[in-house]
């Protein structure tokens, strides 16, 4: 995806609904969250760092995560995130509307 | 709640700008550095790590670009840029920076002195009052107009049998003098208002030291007390702390002071502030007339009151009718009226007479900012065509249509924002204006407005109208066609696309100004008209008038007052220069109404929409010469009409129309006062004149005159008819009044000349302002009509080379471009003339002498704007003949 151009709603939105589902986990560093993506999908989905921190400032600025700097275990300066309260709703929200999606697609595809 | 965290990072990015952005690009370079990590892990070395971490994660500039457009602050980023380039253009050329922003201070700042005034006294006027639209008054319904006063007899017994409006009140201003406790020195008049004992709670008015009134105060024998104001404790009483309690005299008797009203508070009047508010029951000792609080015939008292909660106005005006009902069985016979009626409460003249005056110069304020936004706009619109190539550049770079028209409009706010503010600070220095304008009456005027929150989001709203306004003309530029053709033929830009804008701009213009001189001129003429009005007397600068009033000094027995009138008469008729002296209680062409006596004649039957409420003034019997009034008919008052002999009367002609229809007024019988047999004979009859200068288009009211020994009012003033300047008598007749009456205080003496220019004051203010903002619109439309025009030249300057080479002659030449100016001239004149059409229907009200379409007026106006667009348009077509052909075809 290049820079600049206009990336699509559904793919922004999905991406902000892997990283709300991985910061369940705990208050984590934009790194972290993007090498637990990874391996969480078997490599399948990278995440770019181009995508990824313009992702995480878009959670930012709906209220849906809060960050913090704080130390890491090898005492680095890092900047950690947190899901808040209406993250969790939202993340909620998001996931039912893509198991709709996902059964709909599903259906058409003739695989449901 | 998300918008709580949302907010809260907002507000950081906004306030940490860049500390913001260095914590972004620390924490991509971190995720950078594990990413260099990682590939190490996997195998590779240090420096190939690193590079590949970097390609993988690409630019980083670009990331944090992204970032912050994730954000949403690119709007502000670019916001920002954008007004620093503006800010960098304008400092290059200072000059133009400096007309744009004084121009537009000018227009914002008159919007916002006009739109103070509006609100402070017309739509606003009380800020202590709590929620003032549900106070109600009510008015009595006659065949004329409603009669906005009662009598306290009826006061109480709507006070009794009202339930859908709470706190019924009454109040009426009064002029007291006031005097300390121990009466050593001469009165100090003041104004202060007779309320009832629940004025304040009705009006939510709370004191801010001691108390308001309490029901023990109208208990008959206590000793009258008085709420003073702010501005009385802060001047008369120094700020005293201990100021409650104290005694001082009004009108020559002991009251207490119980309490200080708020600072913002002056009164139930719009545009009057007054000093003391006394218990109405206090009236008979402190006002003059002993049984005024019993009398049904004398209506003085405002009545008010507050909607009971969930009442709506129609169920308070249905109730109020039918109490009318219920009383009028009981009205003596005089009262021809047609039951109670309901208004919202007004609170004295001054906002009916000032609301249209303020409207119309809002609007005609408007008028010029929307001219100096249209001149701007046509300079901004030169500016953005020299840049049409940076433009067409930055189109083609992939910069949006939508970017650039947001550039130009970031740069008209850069002009539009200190214009903002100095027209805020112009309208501050513009509060205390009107006090200043307005020359001084014998009322309490309290002209001085508040610039609060209202007239601030006023301006802002302005401004930013006025931004899209300036931003609309270049932005409208951009979106001909022409764009890609700048690119290609080079920096000389469109030359056969016609300057149709800027044409438009200035047919605006010439109509905005019509607009504005035609109102101008009808305001004019309708003051000439009101200065030839014969007022009914002669001479005006030869007399000098002195009011003043024994209820001040505290004297109450008719008999002495009239020993001091008579005594200062003669003494005056003495001085060098006096050719008449003379008392009189009331003094025409000012804002008090005279006494009314109602009259009724036997024979005559009343007509439809008669009033037999008749004026009169009580005059001591050189009166006539004293004023210059003509004596038509029989006699003036002689030292013979006593209080012991029979009452005698002198008319005006108003009277004997109307109630003698031609027939022989002189020697008849009439019932003065609510008399049953006639009680009076008429002996005179003068001219008619000019009584009430708001009233000038209604027919001349039927007036009175009642010799001053048979009816005696305290409040008096002493006129003198001097041989030269009346100045010259002004210390020695204060003098011989000190002389007669120590106590008797002299208020401010002046000229009958003075007064009747006075009165005139509001069409006087009115055609100086509107005036001179009706030159400024004509100035700049002709600036305006100048530059199109010489724009149109230096555009065309090639063919006219050409022409010329060709064997044109200049006059060919100059006709083309002047045909051009005047064209627009003409369309703008025709539109113009329908705006001042309606524009003279809505001022119709305010005219005097002169009808809104008036052709005399109208055309001279369009003369006038024809012959300066000749000029405007034939100074730059001349230049443009006498231009060399060669230069001309050598310019690129």
């Amino acid at each position: 995806m290049a820079p600049g151009s206009d990336k699509s709603d559904l793919v922004q939105g999905t991406l902000e609904m892997l990283i709300l589902k991985t910061l369940t986990l705990g208050p984590l560093h934009g790194y972290a969250i993007a090498q637990h993506i990874a391996r969480t999908s078997n490599d399948v989905l990278r995440v770019e760092q181009g995508s990824l921190y313009p992702a995480l400032e878009r959670l930012l600025a709906k209220g849906w995560a809060t960050a913090k700097w704080g130390e890491t275990s090898t005492k680095r300066r890092a900047r950690f995130y947190t899901i808040t309260a209406s993250g969790r709703k939202h993340l909620g929200d998001a996931l039912s509307d893509y198991d709709r999606a996902a059964l709909a697609i599903a259906r058409v595809l003739g695989r449901a | 709640m998300s918008w709580l965290h949302a907010v809260r990072h907002r507000a950081v990015v906004l306030l940490r700008g860049r500390a913001y952005a260095r914590e972004v690009e620390e924490e991509m370079r971190f995720h950078l550095e594990l990413e260099t990590m990682h590939q190490q892990h996997d195998g590779l070395r240090h420096d190939d790590a690193a590079h590949a971490a970097q390609r993988k994660f690409g630019s980083r500039a670009y990331h944090a670009e992204d970032v912050r457009r994730a954000g949403g602050w690119s709007l502000l980023d670019t916001a920002v840029q954008d007004a620093r380039i503006a800010f960098r253009g304008l400092r290059r050329t200072p000059g133009f920076a400096a007309v744009a922003i004084l121009t537009l201070a000018f227009g914002i700042g008159a919007n916002a002195t006009v739109y103070s005034w509006l609100d402070g006294l017309v739509m606003h006027p009380f800020p202590a009052v709590q929620e003032p639209d549900r106070l109600v008054s009510i008015v009595t319904l006659t065949p004329e107009a409603p009669r906005k006063t009662a009598s306290y007899p009826e006061y109480v017994a709507w006070r009794e049998q009202a339930t859908t409006i709470q706190g019924l009140a009454a109040y009426q201003m009064y002029q007291f003098g006031l005097q300390d406790a121990a009466a050593t020195s001469a009165a100090e008049p003041i104004w202060g208002v007779f309320a009832s004992g629940n004025y304040f709670q009705t009006l939510g008015v709370r004191t801010t030291l001691g108390r308001a009134f309490v029901p023990d105060d109208s208990l008959p024998g206590a000793t009258p007390v008085v709420v003073i104001s702010h501005g009385l404790w802060r001047q008369h009483f120094a700020g005293d702390s201990a100021v409650v309690g104290r005694r001082v005299r009004l009108n020559g008797r002991d009251v207490e002071i119980v309490g200080v009203a708020p600072p913002n508070f002056t009164g139930s009047f719009a545009g009057l502030g007054f000093d003391a508010w006394v218990p109405l029951t206090a009236y008979p000792q402190l006002g003059d007339f002993a049984e005024k609080l019993r009398a049904t015939g004398s209506y003085w008292l405002t009545v008010f009151g507050r909607l009971a909660p969930a009442v709506s106005i129609e169920q308070a005006r249905a109730e109020v009718a039918a109490i009318g009902k219920r009383l009028s069985p009981d009205k003596p016979l005089d009262q021809r009226t047609s039951g109670l009626g309901l208004v919202a409460f007004e609170g004295g003249n001054a906002r009916a007479i000032l609301r249209p005056l303020f409207v119309a110069m809002l609007a005609i304020t408007t008028l010029v900012l929307l001219i100096v936004c249209a001149n701007l706009a046509n300079l901004l619109l030169s500016r953005a065509t020299a840049r049409q190539h940076e433009m067409g550049v930055r189109m083609a770079l992939g910069a949006g249509r939508a970017r650039l028209v947001r550039q130009l409009l970031v740069e008209s706010a850069v002009l539009a924002f200190p214009g903002a503010l100095l027209g805020l600070a112009f309208a501050w220095w513009g509060r205390g204006a009107l006090s200043a304008l307005v020359p001084t009456t014998a009322l309490p005027l309290d002209l001085e407005t508040r610039l609060d929150a209202r007239v601030v989001a006023f301006v802002i709203v302005v401004t930013m109208a006025a931004t899209l306004l300036l931003g609309i003309a270049p932005a409208l530029r951009l979106s001909s066609r022409s764009l890609s053709a700048s690119l290609r033929s080079g920096a000389r830009g469109v030359s056969h696309a016609r300057p149709r804008l800027r044409g438009i701009f200035v047919v605006v213009q010439v109509a905005l100004s019509l607009v504005a001189l035609a109102s101008a001129a009808l305001f004019m003429r309708t003051l000439t008209a009101l200065r030839h009005v014969d007022p009914g007397f002669r001479g005006p600068e030869h007399v000098l008038l002195v009011p003043t009033d024994f209820g001040f000094a505290g004297t109450r027995d008719p008999r002495s007052m009239r020993a001091s009138v008579d005594r200062i008469i003669d003494r005056v008729k003495t001085l060098p220069g006096v050719t008449a002296a003379a008392f009189g209680d009331w003094v025409p062409m000012g804002v008090e109404s005279p006494d009314t006596w109602t009259t009724t004649v036997p024979g005559h039957v009343p007509q439809p929409g008669e009033s037999n409420s008749v004026s009169a003034n009580h005059v001591t019997p050189e009166y006539f010469a004293a004023m210059g009034v003509p004596l038509l008919r029989g006699r003036a008052f002689r030292d013979a009409d006593r209080s012991d002999s029979s009452m005698v009367v002198i008319v005006n002609e108003a009277f004997v129309r109307q109630f003698f229809d031609g027939r022989e007024a002189l020697g008849q019988a009439i019932n003065v006062g609510m008399a049953a047999k006639p009680n009076a004979t008429i002996v005179g009859v003068v001219k008619d004149g000019v009584y009430d200068t708001n009233r000038m288009r209604d027919p001349t009211p039927t007036f009175m005159y009642v010799p001053y020994a048979q009816a005696s009012p305290r409040a008096v003033t002493l006129h003198v008819r001097t041989a030269g300047d009346p100045a010259t008598v002004v210390a020695a007749v204060r003098r011989e009044i000190a002389d007669v009456a120590p106590a008797l205080p002299v208020l401010a003496p002046g000229t009958l000349d003075e007064r009747v220019r006075t009165a005139f004051f509001l069409q006087r203010i009115g055609s100086a302002v509107l005036g001179a903002l009706g030159a400024v619109a004509l100035v700049l439309s002709a600036l305006g009509l100048y530059g199109v025009v010489a724009y149109a030249v230096a555009q065309r300057i090639r063919e006219v080379g050409i022409r010329m080479a060709l064997g044109a002659r200049s006059g060919q030449v100059i006709s083309v471009f002047v045909e051009y100016g005047l064209k627009l001239t003409f369309l703008g004149v025709a539109l113009g003339m329908v705006g001042a059409l309606w524009a003279g229907r809505l001022l119709s009200n305010q005219l005097y002498g002169v009808s809104p379409g008036d052709p005399v007026t109208m055309g001279g106006v369009a003369a006038i704007l024809a012959l300066t667009a000749v000029l405007a348009t034939w100074i730059p077509a001349r230049r443009a003949a006498r231009v060399d052909p060669i230069v001309a075809m050598r310019t690129e």
